[in-house]
């Protein structure tokens, strides 16, 4: 690693600038509309002519479906339809997001065969919503249940199926682990969690002729479009999904589901416009959340604490009818040097909607693991949580054996501990007292990966001075709009104001997932393309074209500054507008991609922004590319109760050259708070019988309230990474999370002397022994 | 006397005047289905996530005061008389109202899904005058779920907007305003629909005893923050409502030397000075039920009449020793609060009859009270074990007690031989206390569920119980408590 010059540029606002310039902390630009509540979300568009669907789930875990008698439904007032497995429409086999074909028969979105309590089985339309809730009531569905494995702590579930393509392994670590002079092993557990967005999911789905239009929230428009495409048969010219805001998504968003398919056939069947707003509690089995995780750990040491061997056996839950792995060695194999590892990980099937992304799926539990593990070990051997991570510091990645682009998790240490003060933390666990609460101190590490795919953006500069960036990818509050504003507003050099951006809707441009922490980096890469050639092209023009005033200065370059061109070397300046004016030009119009110039087809266009197979993984080239952090956390424990309250937090945070801090920050505190969710709260209880999710509202699912969350000081020790993106930036939406239920599990430790691994660390756990 | 059958209320300084109105309808229904006016969010329609809030204006004793209410779960006849705010009126001419201005420049935003939900909790608290604080708009915010920003840039954003001097549209049109809610204020019974399906709002008692004789089956509603989600998550085909909430004789408090009379439908927001002027301890719990939104429709008469195991007042009230009236057709009875509850789901209230007030003596010389309320998130959470007790204390031995548990039985229960080991209890003997703590064990035989094990219960209560005696034992800890940084204090 080049060490770092005392006065290194960060390429933010640290290094100085203009106040809206890329790197400064320049004010949310969708902001006013939002907070004025005229911001539209999919939802709030009602077409004339509207319907209302209502989807039913199954009250059973798996069986099937003798019979369902719709006909009081199709007779109550307003009714229009009522679809059933009997006569669902079956949809087309889709391209999934991986690439492969999701099977060759046709998809059924309503199907007698039951797998999961929840599982959508009918949908009533109806003229109203209200009408349409009353008549889902009257549907008569008669069940034959079947035996069920509602979790994978049900003895029936069995070991699960290994997954031998996600096994890691270097050196010996089997014997390695037996003979080493210090032994830890522990099992870690993390329960099914859900995304929870506060804009539950929904559409708005209406045909006119062959051409659907789709009113979503997405995470993924050209996905998205590109599945209801191929469930109708149809050129992806024939959808428009238009989703310009969305509600928080968290990964689950990203997708055409079955309520998708429900509300578009349902639509095409009416030939009406029709509204499908899927309700708080069907939202947590009308797709799957985080699944349940559990890793056994066994850490070999030597006595002085250097690692000599991992060993990793995990297991996540999926569905029955579908495949979800959560990566549990993700971080396990990159944090800390050991000559020896192993990781193995199953799936075990139960009957449960299928899990899917939750901010830093496979990082989040594979560092809930790992962290708290190496935690263990350093009381094991009686030196300093962070020394002990100091000293199996992996200088490259351990797995790859490349070396880091940039990885400044060392200055993280640092800066993380100077400002928290934690050279005066008592190393003893229940040490520390304040009245009569215990206090704790717990540190945990925390990474994510640099993912990298190929965008696409379009920029005009108009006559009357203003510019505007276009792109189908989406902005659900990371910022997508304020960055791209400020990318584009530097490369041209033309104030912010004047920049308008459109986004989420798949008219526009195409654009790959926001998902992955990678749409800011690619698309401020793409942006920065086109507008520096809409630039180019600007400069061109006022410099050769005839009716240029600037044409008889000769000079092989001119200087753009907001949003006025001037000579090299002082003369007349003239405003773009005035420019664009005199050419008679109404406007410049640049539209570039980033995709490899051997490989830009349409067809490589379709592979990039409609499937994952185009994603360049973190070790793609010479460095492994990835973003980093650390939690420092305070809590406090009243043990008589078991409450845990986190009293205090500093994290530092490498996610590389930060386009705007404000915006960053607000995203790894987002994904802090989400970790102290997930360390006390968070957990979805499955009724051990009918595998129903008893807490499926926010009443009962408990995300962190304002009252749960405490100061909390990020820090940015990122420097700009040239590896890892065209800007400069690394990951910033996901890594946050990662690393902080750990912290406070080690910070309980420290508070109480009790370890608690299995998540969330409720009243219960903590009393008692 | 004739009824008035249309609701009326204020809204972007016009008078609105509806005469068809679904009993059923809710308020958020109407502002997104009939008004059109969409800023207002809907993330749960259960009164769990705020992002559906919206501020009611309404004259107490006079004065004009704006309450934060979850639009999601609030029957639009609820409204009638006051004045409704929501997001998409704020800006006045293109113009950020000062708290979305300060959002925007305190980044409170991300997905913004959540965002309408805060500004209207924020605006009351900026048209209350107040100086904010932390603790105050930590409370402010309790009922306002957002996944996305961490919280704390809409806290410093509501620091910054609420620094007491309201300058706004609102503030310069209260005198206006105030007169045309005044004006609202007919004193006339109220009812919209048929005999088969109304609303009914009656302000007299014998409007009150005449419905209720005629419509035993009518669904008695107060606040809404039960029976709102009887409608929009369970679906209940509910066709005839009486509305207590313009009841002029169940909205008083009436304080006197000894005890504290708290009419059925007054407001849980209402009852908080009363509450607190019996004990801080008591203040403390109701500040701690549900949000402020919840508070500021749902009553104290709502909170016993539903007979919920986990309801938080009833244990306090039972420590307590409050009286229970209840009211059918012209009879009125009284009851100790403890009979009210036989069974789970089942209390002593025969149709038509309605809860009508609660009395509740003032502490005496030598009483003291201690209720603790423990959950698992600090806020906007249902008790796992609530705590309440009232204890006679002379020459350091207890002398009486009183004590009540929720989340404990299937109803709000007495721990009566548990009072009966404890009196005669020596404050100055620790020692003593552990074995009349195990008597709870006779009292109650808790029930795993969700939010928390039967052995964790067990535990809690007899924790919960050595802490009161812990306070009680020491005159200074007896009659001091610690608040401090409630986010960080718990349990006391
Ligand atoms: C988000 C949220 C959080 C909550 N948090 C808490 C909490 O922390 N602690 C807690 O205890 N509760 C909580 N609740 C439950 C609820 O707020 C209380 O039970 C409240 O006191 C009910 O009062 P209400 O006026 O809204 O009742 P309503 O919903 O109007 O009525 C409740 C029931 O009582 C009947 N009823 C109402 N008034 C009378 C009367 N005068 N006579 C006879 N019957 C009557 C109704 O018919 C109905 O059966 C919460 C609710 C929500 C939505
Ligand atoms: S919509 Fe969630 S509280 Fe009303
Ligand atoms: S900004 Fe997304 S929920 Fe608050």
């Amino acid at each position: 690693m080049t060490p770092v010059a005392a006065k290194m540029k960060r390429g933010d606002s640290t290094d100085g600038g203009a106040a809206s310039a890329l790197g400064s902390r320049l004010s949310r630009i969708d902001g006013p509309a939002k907070i004025k509540g005229q911001a539209r979300y999919g939802l709030e568009h009602h077409p004339a002519n509207m319907a209302y669907a209502v989807i039913v789930q199954s009250t059973i875990p798996s069986g099937h479906i003798r019979a369902i008698d719709s006909k009081p439904a199709e007779a109550a007032p307003g009714v229009l339809l009522v679809i059933t497995p009997d006569n669902v429409m079956p949809l087309k086999p889709i391209t999934t997001w991986t690439g492969a074909p999701s099977s060759d028969k046709p998809y059924l979105a309503l199907t007698r065969e039951i797998n999961f309590t929840g599982q959508h089985v009918a949908a009533v339309i109806a003229e109203t919503f209200e009408q349409a809730s009353e008549a889902a009531g009257l549907l008569r569905i008669d069940y034959e249940e079947k035996e069920s494995i509602p979790s994978y702590d049900d003895p029936k579930s069995g070991a699960g199926n290994p997954l031998d393509a996600m096994a890691v392994a270097w050196g010996d670590a089997g014997r390695a682990f037996a003979e080493a002079p210090v032994r830890i092993e522990q099992t870690y557990r993390t329960p099914r969690e859900y995304n929870v967005p506060i804009e539950p999911h929904g559409l708005v789905a209406e045909w006119q002729g062959d051409m659907l239009t789709v009113w979503e929230p997405s995470q993924w428009v050209n996905f998205m479009i590109h599945n209801y495409a191929e469930w109708y048969g149809l050129p992806d010219e024939k959808v428009r999904l238009i989703s310009p805001y969305v509600g928080g998504g968290f990964g689950s968003k990203a997708f055409a589901l079955g309520h998708g398919a429900i509300a578009t056939m349902a639509a095409k069947m009416l030939n009406r416009p029709v509204k499908l707003a899927v309700t708080r509690p069907q939202t947590f089995t009308a797709f799957g959340g985080r699944p349940a995780t559990r890793q056994t750990l066994s850490l070999g040491a030597t006595k002085e604490g250097n690692l000599l061997s991992i060993v990793q056996k995990g297991a996540n839950e999926t569905s029955v009818d579908g495949v979800w792995v959560e990566p549990l060695a993700s971080v396990t194999a990159l944090m800390y040097a050991t000559p020896n590892l192993s990781a193995r990980q199953n799936i075990v099937p139960v009957n449960t909607v299928t899990p899917c992304a939750l901010r830093a799926p496979g990082e989040n539990p594979s560092a809930w693991g790992i962290e708290c593990a190496i935690d263990e070990l350093s009381y094991e051997v009686g030196i300093d949580p962070v020394a002990i991570r100091l000293l199996n510091y992996a200088e490259e990645d351990p797995h790859a054996k490349k070396p880091w682009s940039t990885r400044r998790l060392r200055e993280a240490y640092e800066e993380g501990a100077k400002a928290f003060g934690w050279a005066k933390r008592n190393p003893k666990p229940r040490s520390m007292r304040d009245g009569h609460h215990l206090i704790g101190w717990g540190v945990a590490a925390g990474t994510y990966p640099v993912r990298r795919t190929a965008g696409e953006a379009l920029v005009r500069i108009f006559a009357d001075g203003r510019a505007e960036v276009a792109s189908s990818g989406i902005d659900m509050g990371q910022g997508t709009y304020t960055i791209l504003a400020q990318t584009a507003a530097e490369a041209i050099g033309m104030p912010v104001e004047q920049i308008e951006v459109k986004l989420g809707d798949s008219a526009l441009p195409g654009a790959p997932v926001a998902g992955g922490s990678q749409l800011a980096n690619l698309m401020t890469g793409a942006v920065h393309k086109a507008a520096t050639a809409a630039r180019d092209e600007l400069i061109g023009l006022a410099i050769n074209d005839p009716k240029s005033p600037f044409r008889e200065l000769q000079a092989n370059t001119l200087s753009i500054a907001d949003g006025v061109i001037s000579p090299p070397r002082g003369g007349e300046s003239m405003s773009i507008a005035e420019l664009l004016r005199r050419l008679g030009r109404d406007k410049i119009e640049v539209q570039r991609d980033t995709l490899p110039e051997n490989a830009n087809s349409a067809a490589d266009k379709l592979a990039t922004y409609n499937t994952i197979t185009r994603m360049r993984s973190p070790t793609d080239g010479d460095y492994s590319l990835h973003a980093w952090c650390v939690h420092f956390i305070e809590v406090r424990v009243d043990e008589d109760f078991g409450t845990v309250r986190v009293s205090r937090v500093v994290s530092a945070l490498d996610s590389g050259r930060l386009y705007n801090p404000k915006l960053a920050e607000s995203q790894w505190k987002g994904g802090i708070i989400m970790g102290i969710g997930q360390a006390l709260l968070e957990e979805g209880l499955v009724d051990p019988r009918q595998g129903r999710v008893i807490n499926n509202n926010l009443g009962d699912y408990l995300i962190a309230t304002n009252a749960d969350i405490p100061d909390i000081e990020v820090i940015s020790v990122g420097v700009p990474d040239f590896h890892a993106s065209a800007l400069g930036g690394k990951a910033v939406g996901e890594l946050g999370i990662v690393g902080v239920a750990p912290a406070i599990a080690n910070a309980v430790y420290h508070a109480t002397g009790k370890r608690i691994r299995e998540l969330p660390i409720t009243l219960e756990k903590l009393l008692g022994d | 006397m004739t009824a008035r059958n249309s609701i009326r209320f204020l809204r972007r300084g016009e008078v609105v005047e509806l005469t068809a109105v679904a009993p059923i309808r809710t308020v958020l229904d109407y502002l997104r289905l009939e008004e059109g006016a969409r800023g207002t969010k809907e993330g749960c329609c259960e009164g769990d996530c705020g992002a559906c809030t919206v501020a009611l204006g309404s004259l107490k004793d006079g004065r004009l005061v704006y309450e934060p209410v979850n639009a999601c779960i609030l029957l639009l006849g609820q409204i009638d008389g006051k004045e409704l705010v929501t997001v998409d009126d704020l800006s006045v001419s293109g113009k950020l109202h000062p708290i979305q201005q300060a959002l925007v420049d305190h980044h409170g935003s991300q997905c913004g899904f959540c965002t309408p939900g805060f500004v209207m909790s924020l605006f009351p608290l900026y048209q209350s005058g107040a100086v904010a604080n932390r603790k105050m708009v930590v409370d402010q915010l309790a009922g306002n779920l957002c996944r996305c920003t961490g919280y704390r840039p809409i806290v410093e954003a509501a620091l910054a907007a609420c620094t007491g001097k309201p300058d706004d549209a609102w503030s310069e049109a209260r005198l206006e305003i105030a007169q045309t809610l005044a004006g609202f204020d007919d004193g006339t019974d109220l009812f919209i629909g048929d005999d088969e399906e109304f609303f009914a709002a009656p302000a007299f008692d014998e409007a009150l005893a005449r419905l209720t004789e005629k419509h035993p089956d009518a669904v008695i509603l107060s606040g809404a923050t039960d029976v709102g989600l009887w409608i929009t998550k369970q679906l209940r085909p509910i066709r005839k409502i009486i509305f207590l909430g313009r009841m002029r004789s169940l909205r008083e408090i009436v304080e006197t030397i000894d005890s504290v009379r708290i009419g059925a439908a007054v407001t849980y927001a209402e009852a908080e000075p009363s509450f607190a002027a019996i004990d801080p301890d008591l203040a403390e719990l109701l500040r701690r039920i549900g949000s402020k939104q919840v508070r500021a429709t749902g009553t104290v008469g709502g909170n016993i009449a539903n007979g919920s195991p986990i309801g938080d007042t009833p244990p306090a009230l039972i420590a307590l020793g409050a009286g229970l009236e209840l009211r059918k057709g012209r009879q009125t009875r009284a009851l100790p609060i403890e009979d009210f509850f036989i069974a789970y789901g089942k209390q002593d209230r025969s149709p038509g009859e309605v809860v009508a007030g609660v009395s509740i003596p003032m502490l005496k010389r030598g009483e003291a009270f201690r209720c603790y309320k423990i959950t698992k998130r600090f806020d906007q959470d249902i008790s796992s074990v609530l705590g309440a007790f009232k204890f006679g204390i002379a020459q350091g031995r207890i002398t009486e007690a009183r004590i009540a548990y929720g989340g404990m039985a299937a109803t709000p229960k007495r721990a009566l031989k548990t009072e009966t080991a404890v009196k005669s209890l020596s404050l100055d003997d620790p020692a003593g206390w552990a074995a009349a703590a195990d008597r709870l064990a006779e009292d109650f035989q808790p029930i795993d569920d969700h939010r928390a094990s039967a052995a964790y219960r067990s535990e809690t209560a007899r924790n919960l119980l050595i802490k009161a005696l812990t306070e009680m034992a020491g005159e200074a800890t007896r009659n001091t408590r610690i608040t401090g940084m409630r986010e960080f204090a718990h349990a006391g």
